[in-house]
């Protein structure tokens, strides 16, 4: 009976450890790609982030690849979206603003990381000939936003927030970014980067 | 716990669906000019703007222009004037109606059942915008990177379909010919027609360093006119008169890595010519990834002096001389083209790059340099007949091969193609510290022969033909490095707290190779149809780390007897 009850322990344990680590992992229904975080607030970190004032944003991205036979697979496209999430201190609580523009409200932590653990269905499924095999790659970044991001950020949540075309670039613009990207190196805000990628499918294969 | 499993079951059931074709990979490039004349329309005075869910019901009425920023917008009822909505979508009801233009950008118009009597435009590209003066207008803010202000100024005017600005920026890149340039002036953006634009940009370029010689003052001058027709796949044909410093070689370090490299340790790896003259030039991108142009120039020529520009370090050392040029009137007809499918221009996953240059160029009244010898290129005629064919090709891909590891490819080259021999200013060179970093700077010059003082030490790239490989793996590390001076040495490391924070490094592992040579029958030399061979060809390994750009490298030429090399770069190598 002891073994038994340290056995249930253990693998209580072994639960609560691996929901503990932040993960993500991308699965397949029906070729439909299926993306999904879990545990992403699990250490306080960012929630302590959050009540301190900074803001997260989530940036996932899901590539589709197709597997060739030759040395390098071949990249077929990608998708991208954002989701911000922060605290209230005045409602104590937190705001989760997603594509689209739409805001829910939570009233605490757990319940902001239950709502982050609700997976992405990627309406992206793969198409090509019989035989040919393909594969999703899913990467989510987690950073930490200042005031002014957190403004950009919220107007641009319907659309794309990559980098444009910079062409020309002058030597102010080259001292400015340079500065920049020191700066953020040395901010010292924690930053969390994950990276899934998905089984195989064959097209034909049930 | 039957209320937990229920919870979890529910959870498990609800999904968040993404529809790729209005998430933000398709949308990604709103052009530039549907951009500024969205902000324009916004911003005028006499807008009405509105924030968020709007609807018009049937029976009201807007009177004049009404610009709606994050919709979605519902007409039922009439709008007198122009609707513009700004990242979200349009829809009317049943007899809703807009008697002037409809302009949707970042979303999706459902005309069924309502009246536009204007134009309609609509965009799926978003426009990506900031908010200023207290919220009640918006800036164009293309990049969160890129938010923090450049060295320029500008104070702009004008309404929905014309705008004017006086500008004064930086100009280019810091060099020890002009120290920093300066321009200022103008520029003029005109709404001639629908999807019809003119551009004007009549900037002065002041030289920090001074006089370039005594026949011209510090000042230069860019005149730009612009006729631009269509907004996704434009065409156009562009008039610029121009008195500028160009650049000899631009293809190996970037320009901001030259300037940082010229201001803080006096070390400049271009040389520069002093150019003036015209050009007009039409272009055309059929596709988004293509794009096509073809230009004819008539410039002047000269050679330009150093200056002793202030520098941070080495400040009382001496410049490398500029090496003179061949100098007289040049016409040249240039044809470019490019195709660019990168998944991500600035760190760029998967994809191709391709450009390729072609010019046909002659002079009546070209000066060949006395100093350069005999065995470096056949004479050059001076009886108004030179002419000489020259092309230059950069073809990179990018490919992922793994979750975090990454192939780039490059090849790079180019050269004289035909007719007399090339002028100095068209010459080239191989060496580091790019696209080889394990070699010294300009190690394939062609340049051993020269005896004439005016030479001396200036390192001139002399060579016809270049060629180069790169190819380097990417492999992205999860480092995290901290340094907590309060934590106890039996103490796990916390991340909390800690004064440094290292993540988002990419492992660099590279592998360069090529050759610089002359075209030619005589000792040394290379036939016409052939590359040198391998066995002469420089080759240098060596890896570094990448944090989203500024890396620092270690490399080692295999094929000669260099040291080992270490290099700071502000970009990625390509």
């Amino acid at each position: 009976m002891r073994l038994v009850w340290s056995a249930a322990a253990s693998l209580v344990l072994t639960t609560a450890a691996v929901a503990q680590s932040p993960t993500l992992t991308v699965t397949l229904q029906s070729n439909v790609p299926r993306v999904r975080s879990t545990g992403l607030l699990s250490d306080g970190k960012f929630v302590g982030l959050m009540r301190s004032g900074f803001p997260l944003r989530l940036h996932y991205r899901l590539e589709l690849w197709h597997v060739r036979g030759s040395w390098f697979d071949e990249f077929i496209r990608e998708v991208s979206w954002d989701v911000v999430a922060r605290n209230d201190p005045l409602a104590d609580d937190f705001v989760l603003i997603r594509q689209g523009g739409s805001v829910t409200r939570y009233a605490t932590s757990e319940e902001l990381s239950t709502a982050l653990e609700i997976p992405y269905t990627v309406a992206m499924p793969p198409s090509g000939s019989q035989g040919q095999r393909f594969y999703f790659l899913a990467r989510l970044e987690v950073t930490t936003l200042n005031d002014t991001d957190l403004q950009e950020l919220s107007r641009w949540l319907s659309g794309d927030v990559g980098p444009a075309v910079s062409s020309g670039e002058g030597f102010g613009d080259a001292l400015a970014r340079g500065a920049q990207r020191v700066l953020v190196r040395l901010a010292g805000l924690p930053r969390q980067r994950l990276e899934a990628r998905s089984t195989t499918i064959r097209i034909g294969d049930r | 716990m039957l209320a937990f499993l229920l919870v979890v079951t529910a959870l498990q059931d609800t999904t968040i669906v993404i529809h790729p074709d209005s998430a933000a990979r398709e949308a990604r490039a709103l052009p530039r000019l549907v951009a500024e004349e969205v902000i324009r329309f916004y911003n005028d005075s006499a807008t009405t703007r509105l924030v968020g869910r709007t609807r018009l019901p049937r029976g009201n009425e807007w009177r004049g222009n009404v610009a709606v920023r994050n919709g979605p917008v519902f007409v039922g009822g009439r709008v007198q004037g122009t609707l513009v909505v700004i990242n979200g979508d349009l829809a009317f009801e049943p007899g809703g109606e807009v008697t002037g233009d409809v302009i949707v950008v970042g979303g999706i118009v459902d005309s069924t059942g309502g009246k536009i009597a204007g134009e309609m435009r609509q965009y799926r590209e978003p426009l990506l915008y900031r908010l200023y003066s207290e919220g009640d207008e918006i800036e164009y803010a293309p990049n969160l990177r890129r938010r923090l202000p450049s060295a320029s100024a500008r104070v702009s005017w004008g309404s929905a379909d014309s705008r004017s600005s006086l500008t004064i920026a930086t100009g280019g890149t810091f060099n020890r010919v002009e120290g920093l340039p300066i321009v200022f002036g103008p520029l003029f953006d005109w709404k001639l027609q629908q999807s019809f634009r003119l551009r004007i940009d009549a900037l002065g370029v002041f030289r920090s360093a001074g006089d370039l010689s005594d026949k011209r003052s510090d000042l230069g001058y860019m005149f730009r006119s612009e006729l631009r027709s269509g907004e996704l796949r434009p065409v156009g044909l562009t008039l610029r008169a121009f008195d500028v410093v160009s650049p000899v070689e631009d293809w190996g370090l970037h320009s901001n890595e030259v300037g940082w490299s010229s201001f803080l340790f006096a070390r400049d790896y271009r040389d520069y010519y002093l150019n003036k003259g015209w050009g007009a030039r039409v272009f055309a991108q059929p596709e988004r990834p293509i794009a096509l142009g073809l230009e004819v120039r008539r410039e002047w020529h000269t050679s330009v002096a150093v200056q002793d520009p202030w520098t941070v370090f080495r400040n009382s050392d001496a410049w490398r001389p500029n090496p003179p040029i061949d100098e007289g009137h040049y016409t040249t007809v240039t044809a470019n083209a490019s195709i660019d499918t990168r998944n991500d221009v600035d760190d760029p996953t998967a994809g191709w790059l391709v450009r390729a240059t072609f010019e046909n160029s002659r002079s009546s009244d070209v000066v060949p340099h006395a100093g350069v010898p005999p065995t470096l290129r056949d004479s050059i005629p001076t009886d108004g007949s030179y002419t000489f064919n020259r092309m230059f090709v950069d073809a990179r891909h990018y490919a992922r091969i793994s979750p975090s590891g990454r192939i780039h490819l490059r090849l790079v080259g180019g050269g004289w193609m035909g007719g007399d021999p090339l002028p100095l200013q068209r010459r080239l060179s191989l060496g580091g510290p790019e696209p080889m970093p394990g070699e010294p700077f300009r190690v394939a010059a062609c340049n051993g022969d020269f005896v004439d003082p005016a030479f001396t030490d200036s390192k001139l790239a002399a060579c016809d033909r270049v060629l180069a490989f790169q190819t380097e793996y990417r492999g992205h590390l999860k480092l995290n490095w901290s340094y907590n001076p309060s934590s106890g040495r039996d103490e796990p490391p916390r991340e909390e707290g800690s004064f440094f924070w290292l993540e988002g490094l990419d492992l660099v592992v590279f592998a360069n190779a090529g050759q610089a040579w002359i075209v030619g029958d005589g000792p040394g030399q290379v036939p016409a149809g052939r590359i040198p061979r391998f066995a002469s060809w420089l080759v240098d390994v060596g890896l570094g780390a990448d944090w989203s750009g500024f890396g620092v490298y270690l490399a080692k030429a295999v094929t000669t007897g260099e040291h080992l090399r270490f290099t700071v770069r502000l970009e990625h190598r390509f």
